[in-house]
């Protein structure tokens, strides 16, 4: 994936929060399909939800979470490919 | 006299369950004075919708992972029999849908009618309602006629070896009949008795000052749960909010409400309520689908988080068994989120 590579969700998927209880979700409307999250992969979900680039996203990761470079790119690339291979996020055409 | 079915009918935990609780008609022929119902029937959706209800329904639990279970009820179910006998051959067909109760006033239930229902596979119960134990005080809300006519369909039903469950809304007019009730409910040889609150919502609105002060609910549940765990002729359905506060330790009383846990309600129309006691439309099955609602409720992710409970619910320490009843709270305070206003806590 490029660097500028523009991300964005899936059509019909939806993301879910109750914090206080530490439960976080993506759900896909459309087809049913529901993932379990951590706070940290929905934090990724929801900015990509807000249209970012791959740059623009790993810059707010490294802000948003006191932990170092290296670590933080590795939990991002988590993210990024349970999410492509779940469909729940996309490249968008730039 | 036949032997009651023994079938897939069992019940399930709440886990393992996916409730529907299906109005397929707002007409009614009675006009009960406790009504949820407002009296004034809207929209139904013909037989092929009434189908792709059920489609969708089978595609929700499959995808769960769970077994549904159906309450299909009107209005009057009866005043649409034929179509409510087509339903249950599709379900009867069904391997995710487990089982499906009847709720009916029980006043179209005629001999030849038990033998139709006898051939359904997935009929777990028929459930009719009583009032009290005598026809001055079920005739005083259901209607002239209204306590003979259930009387017979609950033996006819039982004559055919069909289950049945009778439910009861409890009031100030009818509290002191319970232990009567239950009486006559091991009599007739009726399967489960549940008791309901009232709610002061559509039609039942005009009953508010019959609803119970905390107090009165205090000594009528726990007379009612004396009676369940003390040889009582019926079984007494027991898992509803507040019992929990009579015995915190015993696993068969209490539950937590199940709107936005494992339930949905829909009405004639298709529109998704949370209960049918709690009348907040959140969608429309044939437009929506069950996914977008269950998922995408404002209203329904309102009700999971205990954290946006009110009052004494929100520091209650059964909080895990417990969460009150949200359409009382709802038709008392207009907050749906606030405590239940006939906790005795």
């Amino acid at each position: 994936m490029k660097a500028d590579t523009r991300l964005a969700l899936s059509e019909d998927i939806m993301l879910q929060a109750i914090p206080e209880l530490d439960h976080y979700y993506a759900f896909n409307v459309a087809n049913g399909d529901h993932f379990e999250l951590n706070h940290t992969a929905y934090w990724a979900l929801e900015t990509i939800g807000q249209g970012v680039t791959l740059t623009e996203l790993r810059e707010q990761f490294g802000s948003q979470f006191d932990i170092d470079p290296g670590t933080a790119d590795e939990d991002l690339t988590k993210v990024l490919g349970f999410g492509i291979e779940n469909y729940i996020i996309k490249e968008v055409e730039t | 006299m036949l032997k009651e079915k023994e079938t897939s009918t069992d019940d399930l935990t709440a886990g393992e369950e996916f409730y529907f609780q299906w109005h397929i008609t707002e007409r009614c022929n009675r006009a009960c004075k406790h009504c949820y119902q407002n009296g004034i029937p809207g929209t139904e959706l013909a037989l092929p919708d009434l189908l792709t209800i059920i489609n969708r329904m089978e595609e929700a639990v499959r995808k769960w992972g769970k077994k549904g279970t159906l309450s299909m009820t009107g209005g009057e179910p009866y005043l649409r029999r034929d179509d409510l006998h087509a339903l249950m051959d599709r379900i009867d067909r069904s391997d995710c849908l487990a089982y499906y109760d009847i709720l009916t006033n029980g006043s179209l239930i005629s001999e030849s009618e038990t033998l139709a229902l006898a051939r359904h596979s997935h009929l777990r119960r028929m459930q009719v309602s009583l009032e009290g134990a005598s026809a001055r005080t079920n005739d005083e809300i259901r209607g002239p006629g209204a306590f003979e006519s259930t009387i017979s369909a609950i033996r006819l039903l039982k004559d055919a070896g069909i289950a049945v469950s009778v439910m009861a809304t409890i009031s100030r007019f009818n509290k002191d009949e319970i232990p009567a009730l239950i009486d006559l409910a091991g009599q007739e040889g009726v399967t489960t008795l549940a008791l309901e609150r009232l709610i002061p919502e559509g039609t039942g609105a005009g009953l508010s000052d019959q609803v119970l002060s905390p107090q009165e609910l205090k000594t009528v549940y726990e007379g009612i749960y004396q009676i369940a765990v003390n040889g009582s002729p019926v079984r007494i359905l027991l898992y509803r909010p507040l019992f929990a506060l009579l015995a915190p330790g015993d696993p068969t009383v209490g539950a937590l409400c199940s709107a936005g846990n494992n339930a949905l309600t829909i009405m004639p129309d298709g529109t998704v309520y949370p209960c049918r006691r709690l009348p907040i439309p959140i969608g429309n099955v044939l437009r929506d689908g069950f996914f977008r609602i269950w998922y995408g409720s404002e209203v329904l992710w309102q009700l999971r988080n205990p954290a946006n409970l009110g009052g004494k619910c929100k520091e209650c320490d059964l909080i895990t068994q417990c969460r009150g009843c949200r359409a009382m709270a709802y038709f008392t305070t207009g907050d749906y989120m606030a405590e239940d206003p006939q906790c005795w806590r």
